[in-house]
């Protein structure tokens, strides 16, 4: 046994020749962030909410990617069904940076009741009202493209659960 | 993983007999996204009155702790908590149960760190958002499955643990490597092997075991683990560290794994390592007082390892100015770094570090004995050198190298008294270095007698 090899053993590493291609799997540089930030315009009010507000600003928060759309939560009234909202969004991740400024549909509004817990036993906190938004693209081209933007988060969800079932199997 | 086949019990009802009984809990800052968990939980057979919300970590700690959910679904970044850190407090509630219980994250941070640790600390299922409905709900499916009905290799090796924990080593032996030839990649099943081995204190078979579990699969977490702790063990810190490394490479920015890895790089004089995990530090989301302190604390040694090779001083002046960023004007960080400067005779990168200073700090002792140092070492006016030093001890800035400066000033301006007074003083507050003390007075006289 070379000195290499005895020192490899040792320590569980593995060989040079097939450290590349495990590297090349789950190395960092492999298996980078993903990231979308975007900004909705409502196009009759004008009014707009960010991903990245700060805060006191009015946020949304982006939940579920559907089909044709996607799911959001944005403050109360801030749209109603039939609405058009401009969609201004940036994917960056996984060595690709992708953006989207096209106009959207709303196809539904569901309202969230406020609500109030207690957060400690001397303060009790009421969160804000929120409506959770789908917004739709119409046009088959604005669909393709959001399907492409939608893909990125599918990969990555793929690499995350091949990660998971190597570093625990 | 799914099990369904002819005869067997479909996935979705094995989930809602479980979830029937059982608590849920959701926490998620968002309002909307614990609603749509909230339904996706309740159409999976979770009953309603079941299914708990929460939008912040507090609040969740406290509802784990009463109410003692089996699931906890939760967002990763929770205010300034790590959601994560709710596992802790799930087991601590059931901690005879947790094969029994899931907990999932599902974020918007898709980070390597994130996802990473996840990894580490166990958590049943990660999911980025944006979800889409059918796959965070065949990914429920899946996790909570798998978990209350294993294929048969994992339910060996519950049952092994199980054998393991309860001392009977012998049969968790047996289990384990009959678990062996029920899966192709028995990494774990190998793991469990080195633990008994290791509980029968035989160091040499558990290293053998965990070796074969990385043969298997080179990332194998468990197993890099149980090598490295028992590398630790031996205190064989080079070999530990050489798992340390690899463990940083695919589990990286880890925090507490940073403060480990540096440490023994350090210990093991890996210098040229320091700068790399300084990057990994960089893109840490939730750096601890602590880690700040380990990542200055290394910059420091390794930067003073590197003034010690003249070709490479400049490098080590570079590590200095990323500890001074990191540590934000600590005060004993730039004594120790100016400190060092001045002791390898680089005056003018020691005085370009004076200004770093916070300006409140500018009147503590650590500012005042740099400066003084600093200037003793431009060749500032003696008289005015010793009225300044002497000012300091008298403040109670007590340091064995204004003792020196003073001593040396007062030789050479031919104040012998004082010298001998300052001489005396000196030993008295630094008694080790009595001979030192004495050598500078010494020194003066053998060089006059020449």
């Amino acid at each position: 046994m070379s000195d290499e090899e005895k020192k490899e053993s040792e320590t569980g590493s593995e060989p040079a020749s097939e450290k590349d291609e495990i590297d090349s799997l789950y190395s960092r540089d492999s298996f980078s962030t993903i990231r979308l930030e975007f900004k909705l315009t409502n196009i009759v009010t004008r009014k707009s909410v960010d991903s990245q507000a700060k805060p006191g600003e009015p946020l949304a928060t982006l939940q579920e990617a559907l089909d044709t759309g996607f799911k959001t939560e944005v403050p109360s009234s801030f749209c109603l069904k039939n609405q058009r909202i401009l969609f201004d969004g940036v994917v960056t991740g996984l060595d690709k940076k992708y953006s989207m400024k096209e106009e959207a549909v709303v196809s539904k509004v569901e309202s969230h009741q406020t609500i109030s817990y207690q957060k400690s036993k001397e303060a009790t906190v009421t969160e804000s009202p929120v409506d959770t938004v789908t917004l739709v693209f119409q046009e088959e081209a604005l669909v393709t493209m959001w399907k492409e933007l939608r893909g990125l988060f599918e990969k990555r969800q793929a690499q995350i659960e091949d990660f998971f079932k190597a570093a625990k199997g | 993983m799914s099990q369904q086949g002819a005869g067997q019990v479909p996935d979705e009802v094995i989930l809602r007999k479980y979830l029937d009984s059982r608590k849920v809990l959701i926490v998620d800052p968002s309002l909307s996204t614990r609603a749509a968990l909230s339904n996706l939980m309740q159409s999976l057979g979770a009953k309603s009155k079941s299914v708990l919300q929460s939008n912040s970590y507090a609040q969740a700690t406290d509802i784990i702790s009463v109410e003692r959910p089996h699931v906890v679904i939760t967002e990763y970044e929770l205010e300034k908590r790590c959601g994560l850190d709710l596992l802790q407090s799930q087991r601590v509630q059931r901690p005879t149960e947790t094969k029994d219980c899931i907990f999932i994250i599902v974020t918007g941070n898709a980070s390597q760190s994130a996802v990473a640790k996840a990894a580490e600390e166990d958590v049943d299922a990660f999911i980025v958002k944006p979800y889409s409905s059918d796959h965070i709900r065949t990914t429920l499916i899946r996790s909570a499955v798998f978990k209350l009905n294993p294929p048969p290799y994992y339910a060996a090796i519950s049952i092994g643990k199980k054998s393991l924990a309860e001392g009977k080593l012998n049969e968790a032996e047996e289990i384990f490597t009959r678990a062996i030839q029920l899966d192709k990649l028995p990494s774990l099943a190998y793991f469990y092997l080195g633990e008994t081995s290791r509980v029968q204190k035989v160091a040499e078979e558990a290293k053998g075991k965990y070796q074969k579990g990385l043969h298997f699969n080179r990332i194998h977490y468990k197993c890099m683990v149980g090598l490295y702790d028992l590398h630790m063990l031996e205190r064989n810190f080079e070999k530990a560290y050489e798992i340390v490394k690899r463990i940083s490479t695919y589990f990286p920015a880890n925090p507490k794994r940073l403060v480990e890895i540096l440490r023994l790089a350090i210990q093991t004089g890996q210098y040229d390592d320091i700068e790399k995990y300084y990057a990994i530090f960089q893109n840490i989301d939730d750096r601890s007082e602590e880690l700040i302190r380990h990542v200055t604390a290394a910059l420091v040694v390794c930067g003073k390892h590197y003034l010690s090779i003249k070709p490479a001083a400049k490098r080590g002046v570079e590590l200095f100015e990323k500890a001074c960023v990191i540590s934000q004007g600590k005060t004993g960080v730039l004594k120790e770094v100016i400190l060092s400067l001045v002791t390898h005779g680089m005056i003018k990168d020691a005085r370009k570090f004076l200004p770093r200073f916070p300006v409140q700090a500018t009147n503590s002792p650590e500012y005042l004995f740099c400066e003084f140092l600093i200037e003793c070492k431009e060749g500032h006016k003696k008289f005015a050198l010793l009225d300044k030093g002497r000012s300091l001890l008298a403040k109670n800035i007590v340091d064995e190298n204004i003792y020196i400066e003073l001593i040396m000033i007062s030789v050479e301006s031919k104040l012998e008294k004082e010298a001998g007074e300052l001489v005396l003083e000196a030993c008295k507050h630094f008694p080790s270095k009595s001979q030192n003390f004495e050598r500078l007075v010494r020194k003066k006289d053998s060089s006059v007698k020449k």
